[in-house]
């Protein structure tokens, strides 16, 4: 049994929400010593499946056992007491606090009846810094005052105090420094040392050549290879990622790119988010950023619009310089920003579709101090129904309707603002295949009346069917351009990653 | 063992001491300042806004406001000396039921801001009218003197001989001292700095926030009750409008508590520093004769502390999410240019 | 994503949050005006009962008069709340503050002492305003220390005294006859029926009225309050929109405590004392939501008649002035109760 022993044996495991079946029968092992990396594009169904393992959803089908026991993970504390450690990107970590007490929150240890016993609290809290390297570390200072690496070493530590066999992590690295990367690393290889299985999720694919034994892919909520890493490649796992290539959902676009230019970044600059980024966009064609999570794509988009400062470099808008203090200088000179987030950063969820969909252009139909939605109501709804949001009610909540005709508000909103060049952050995150069809139709028709859009997204098939042009973007560096016909979740995904023909760093 | 760094971080972890030592230095140039008697008559008149500081405290540290402090503690007042001179209780029992009084009025103010999910702020404005009109109720005729000399004697004697403080005030500082030592050495005084400080985190590790949030403000309003029925005995009145003249006993413990460094989002603080805030400004009333210049004073200090934590927190906002491989390139082209 | 085109067949319509209770949305929408007719109702049998006539002038009158102090400052007040920043705590010293200055410059005469007085709320309001709007300080903490510091200014600046504005008011006709002309403001009679209170109060609810629901910052401010975020991106300067806010709140203010001082005839730094509960009350009780960007002027202003008409009924009852302490804390608590709870029953957090 020694060697050949299974950490974690998935068998079937499927996970229904309404509409979608996120993990499809998954079969998932992993042994004791081994860090299994989980890979697969957003939405591919790894978040799930991992979530499935955490116990955040009693109504999984299939059966899980750990270390050969049957186990029934319907909660957290079942998988927990199952011997499961999940380590979030979130940190859960409170900022205030002195790091021994975050580790021991719950069971500090006491001396009597009533006090608790700091000296043990703090030797025990030194001990477990000690697993992960973390040994000098004073452990009564505030989490508030250890660097980012530091604090999720910390986290981890706090997980192994729950002595699990079989620690998750997603996406460890996605704020650390790359001598931090290592540290990490070490650390993990060290946890593999002690027989503990580790699966590791990442989208790097340097990482998991690096630290991984073993991979597995998922797409659409299937598990789609699994291999040694010593036995694969990249290639070979960015095939299995994004399957056979797809085109008949996103049908060929006219081309209607002009040589016009819009919009010319020089030297774009905001120091530790994204540095010298250079880039065109020419009338009529719509221009993807590729990058990972956390490459600084929407970090440029926000310098561009005003909302965040930069300090190098110039930004050009029809050949004349702009600077905007703010986004409603952006706006009307005619630069718009879909944000990635509808319901944080993008619409007013209490508020009625029209006060929502007008919200950009309350300046441009003001006349003097006075201003009523009222006089606007037939752009709304035309608007609306451009979008085809349904109910096409515009007085109705924004927060009665579905996630996707909530998007489709959201890009109602920036027709609405008839801007010439509009940069959309993940538009369409969470929808539906029919509003993504809509919201697609509606960009490529905004693009064709001769304005130009940028787009940012993870979802890689959205990319290959819809940009004319990508740059790609990597820890803040513009590394590469891929022209149209070179565009390919392979292409996109081996340069987002620094590989490929088309990256020239 | 550590190493004491003199930077900002340090003065203003430690800003309560500082203020304590600079007010003390003034002392030292204010004629008859450092006698027994003044410091006697300094410490033992603010004793009560000391009571109600370190009540303000523990609900700030937990993530709340307890504005009911002020009124919970005339009550307490009224309730003791009303209690010993109409029913002729004597007066153990007398500041018992006042201190019972404290106990319903801080599960009330928790069960509002828990279970009805009223934030504090509002939860506990509605109860101080309340509390007020229910004075009213109790004393209508504005004030209810029971004089009782020999506990009155008691509070204003000194309790140990060569220490320039009244019994009163050494009693307070015992009170603080077992909420300090509760804070920082039980599990559930921890777990109050837990639930400040990401409430979250707190639930995942099984810590039963709600009632942990109900405790601080039950221990808020026994404090102030019994601070207020001592004071009661201890001045040998207790006036309906107390505090409503001058600088009010709720902004009093309000600015002790922020200048003492607690967290006004919660999550970090200290009954201490408050406490040592609170003998601060008691020494800075001590100085400034005149009630006008108290106000200003206390005030300009209050409104600087609040100004720097939110220019503080607003330049932490503008680095957020920085990467750090990037500002390792930026440092290194910087060092070329 | 070309099997999800097969499994997935997204509903067309989505009926969630659809099915909400009729009642509690009517009372979401129309709550304060139900309140106050059955305040109505219940006053005029309290009043019978008590041998008067609830609709009588005089009664009516003393409503007015008594809720006109009130009603201006919850007006300004509506904009604090309603742009998602909760209560303004320097609603007292801005009153007590633009009645010191005005009283204190009555021998500029009464308009430039009028216009000092309330330039004064509008600085307040811009300190207000930059620290919150722009810094993002916590709203109550500052805006409260910021009432203790004005409260610190006034009585060092003054010496705590009171101020009389005919004692302040040199010895020349003009003067005292300014001084004269400030203290009638409260006194005077349109037509020897309405007072000028009444009268100024509801042309600020107006101008209020007009400001909400009429301009474009009353639009922006909507939704500033309401997420504060989204405003951002959607290119609304949210910094100066809450700073107005603030300017508005605080200038109304300074109008109240104005006609406060002329009411009582001496400026203090205790003016105002209350203003910051009972104005708060008043806004809450017209369906203001405390978290921002929902209710109306309109509302408010049934709010501060409602509060009025409590009032009334209260002393029809024979309740004392303090013990209505407890009624009215118990009647706030009440009403915050309702706003959350309904809301969240609405399927807002």
């Amino acid at each position: 049994m020694a060697e050949t022993a299974l950490a974690l044996d998935m068998r079937q495991v499927s996970k229904q929400f309404p509409g979608t079946l996120a993990v499809d029968r998954v079969d998932f092992q992993v042994k004791k010593g081994e860090i299994h990396a989980l890979m697969g594009e957003n939405g591919a169904g790894k978040s799930t499946l991992m979530k499935v393992l955490a116990g955040l959803f009693n109504d999984y089908t299939g059966e899980i056992y750990i270390n050969g026991e049957k186990k029934e993970l319907r909660s957290p504390i079942m998988a927990k007491e199952a011997g499961i450690g999940m380590v979030y990107q979130e940190l859960s970590l409170a900022r205030k606090i002195s790091i021994y007490e975050n580790l021991l929150v719950g069971r500090l240890p006491k001396k009597n009846a009533l006090f608790i016993d700091r000296k043990k609290a703090i030797q025990m809290a030194k001990d477990s810094l000690e697993r992960v390297g973390l040994g000098n570390l004073d452990p009564t200072i505030s989490v508030s005052e250890i660097s980012q690496c530091d604090a999720q070493l910390v986290e981890i530590a706090k997980v192994l105090d729950s002595h699990p066999s079989i620690l998750v992590m997603d996406e460890p690295t996605s704020s650390l420094s790359s001598e931090e990367v290592e540290r990490m690393f070490s650390i993990i290889r060290k946890l593999r040392e002690e027989g503990m299985a580790i699966v590791y999720i990442s989208h790097h694919m340097q990482e998991i050549f690096e630290i991984a034994d073993r991979v597995t892919v998922m797409r659409d909520g299937r598990r789609v290879g699994n291999a040694l890493v010593s036995e694969t490649n990249e290639e070979e796992l960015v095939q299995q990622m994004v399957g056979e290539p797809v085109k008949k959902f996103y049908g060929e676009s006219a081309n209607t790119v002009t040589s016009e230019v819009v919009l010319k970044l020089e030297d774009f600059t905001r120091w530790g988010f994204f540095h010298h980024v250079n880039f065109e966009l020419h009338k009529g064609e719509i221009l993807a950023i590729e990058g990972l999570a956390g490459s600084g794509r929407t970090e440029i988009a926000r310098a561009l619009i005003g909302v965040d400062e930069h300090h190098l470099g110039k930004a050009y808008f029809h050949g004349k310089e702009v600077n905007f203090k703010n986004f409603g200088e952006a706006i009307s000179t005619g630069i718009g920003y879909v944000t990635e987030d509808r319901k944080i950063l993008g619409l007013a969820l209490s508020q009625p579709v029209s006060d929502n969909v007008l919200s950009c252009v309350i300046d441009r139909y003001s006349k003097g101090m006075f201003y009523s939605n009222a006089w606007n109501n037939a752009l709304v709804d035309e608007k609306i129904n451009e979008m085809s949001v349904y109910p096409a009610d515009r007085t109705r909540l924004v927060n009665s309707f579905s996630g996707g005709n909530q998007q489709k508000v959201l890009m109602a909103k920036w027709m609405a603002a008839d801007v010439d060049v509009l940069i959309l952050d993940e538009p369409t995150r969470g929808v539906d295949i029919n509003a993504k069809q809509i919201i697609h139709n509606a960009i490529r028709q905004y693009v064709a009346q001769g304005h130009a859009a940028i787009i940012i997204s993870s979802d890689l098939p959205e990319i290959v069917g819809l940009a004319d042009r990508a740059v790609v973007l990597r820890e803040g560096h513009i590394i590469g351009e891929i022209p149209k016909e070179g565009i390919t979740e392979n292409s996109l995904l081996m340069a987002a990653n620094g590989k490929g023909e088309y990256v020239n760093v | 063992m550590k190493k004491m760094k003199i930077n900002g971080a340090f003065l203003n972890a430690n800003r309560a001491w500082i203020f304590l030592i600079v007010v003390m230095i003034i002392g030292v140039f204010t004629p008859k300042f450092y006698t027994a008697y003044n410091i006697k008559a300094i410490t033992g008149n603010n004793t009560l806004f000391i009571w109600l500081a370190c009540g303000f405290t523990i609900c700030m540290i937990a993530g709340n406001m307890d504005l009911t402090v002020q009124y919970c503690s005339t009550f307490a007042a009224l309730i003791c000396l009303g209690t010993h001179s109409r029913q002729k209780w004597p007066w153990l029992i007398c500041i018992l039921v006042a201190v019972l009084m404290g106990v319903i009025v801080g599960m009330i103010n928790g069960l509002l801001v828990t279970k009805l999910k009223i934030s504090a702020f509002i939860a506990t404005l509605g109860m101080q009218f309340i509390l007020r009109g229910l004075m009213y109720l109790y004393a209508p005729d504005e004030q209810s003197i029971g004089r009782d000399m020999a506990a009155n004697e008691f509070l204003n004697d000194k309790l140990i001989k060569f220490l320039p403080f009244s019994a009163y005030f050494l009693i307070c500082l015992i009170a603080v001292l077992i909420v300090w030592i509760f804070l920082r050495w039980t599990r559930t005084g921890r777990n109050v700095y837990m639930i400040g400080g990401n409430i979250e985190t707190a639930w995942l590790a099984g810590v039963k926030s709600s009632r942990i949030t109900i405790l601080t403000f039950v221990i808020s309003s026994v404090l102030c009750a019994l601070g207020g029925a001592l004071n009661g005995i201890f001045s040998g009145a207790a006036n309906i409008s107390m505090g409503e003249k001058g600088i009010s006993p709720l902004m009093i413990g309000m600015t002790a508590t922020i200048i003492g460094g607690t967290d006004t989002s919660g999550g970090s603080g200290s009954v201490l520093n408050t406490f040592i805030t609170m003998i601060a400004l008691a020494f800075l009333k001590g100085i400034f004769k005149k009630t006008e210049m108290q106000v200003l004073v206390i005030s300009i200090i209050m409104i600087l502390c609040i100004a720097y934590e939110t220019i503080a927190a607003f330049r932490r906002s503008k680095i957020l999410g920085i990467r750090p491989n990037l500002r390792n390139e930026y440092l290194r082209e910087k060092g070329k240019a | 994503m070309s099997d999800q085109n097969k499994t997935v067949l997204s509903p067309k319509t989505d009926t969630r949050k659809t099915e909400v209770n009729k009642g509690i949305l009517l009372f979401n929408r129309m709550g304060i005006w139900v309140i106050t007719i059955a305040l109505l109702i219940l006053g005029t049998i309290i009043a019978a009962a008590n041998g008067g006539h609830f609709f009588d002038k005089s009664n009516i009158q003393s409503i007015l008069e008594a809720v006109a102090l009130y009603g201006m400052v919850a007006a300004g007040l509506f904009y604090v709340t309603y742009s998602g920043n909760w209560t303004d705590m320097s609603i007292p010293l801005t009153m007590a503050m633009a009645g010191m200055l005005t009283v204190q410059s009555i021998n500029l005469g009464f308009p430039v002492a009028l216009l000092i007085g309330i330039a004064t709320g509008l600085a307040i309001g811009m300190i207000n305003g930059f620290m919150i709007g722009h810094l993002r300080a916590n709203p109550i903490i500052w805006s409260w220390g910021f009432n203790l510091l004005l409260s610190g200014i006034i009585r060092v600046g003054w010496g705590g005294k009171q101020l009389y504005a005919d004692t302040v008011a040199k010895q020349t006709d003009f003067a005292q006859h300014s001084a004269q002309t400030f203290y009638s403001i409260s006194r005077t009679y349109i037509g020897g029926i309405i007072s000028l209170m009444a009268i100024v109060m509801l042309c600020m609810f107006v101008l209020s009225y007009i400001i909400h629901a009429k301009t474009s910052f009353g639009q922006k401010l909507k939704l500033v309050g309401s997420n504060y975020e989204a405003a951002r991106f959607s290119g609304i300067n949210c910094q100066k929109i809450v700073m107005m806010g603030y300017m508005i709140s605080s200038t109304f203010a300074a109008v109240g405590g104005i006609f406060y001082t002329a009411l009582r005839k001496t400026a203090s730094y205790e003016n105002g004392t209350g203003y910051d509960f009972t104005c708060l009350t008043c806004v809450l009780l017209g369906g203001t939501l405390l978290s921002g960007g929902k209710g109306s002027v309109l509302g408010t202003f049934g709010g501060v008649l409602a509060y009025g008409i409590l009032n009334n009924i209260l002393s029809w009852i024979g309740i004392g002035t303090y013990t209505k302490y407890a009624v009215q804390g118990m009647v706030f608590l009440l009403i915050v109760f309702i706003n959350t709870y309904t809301e969240r029953k609405l399927g807002r957090s």
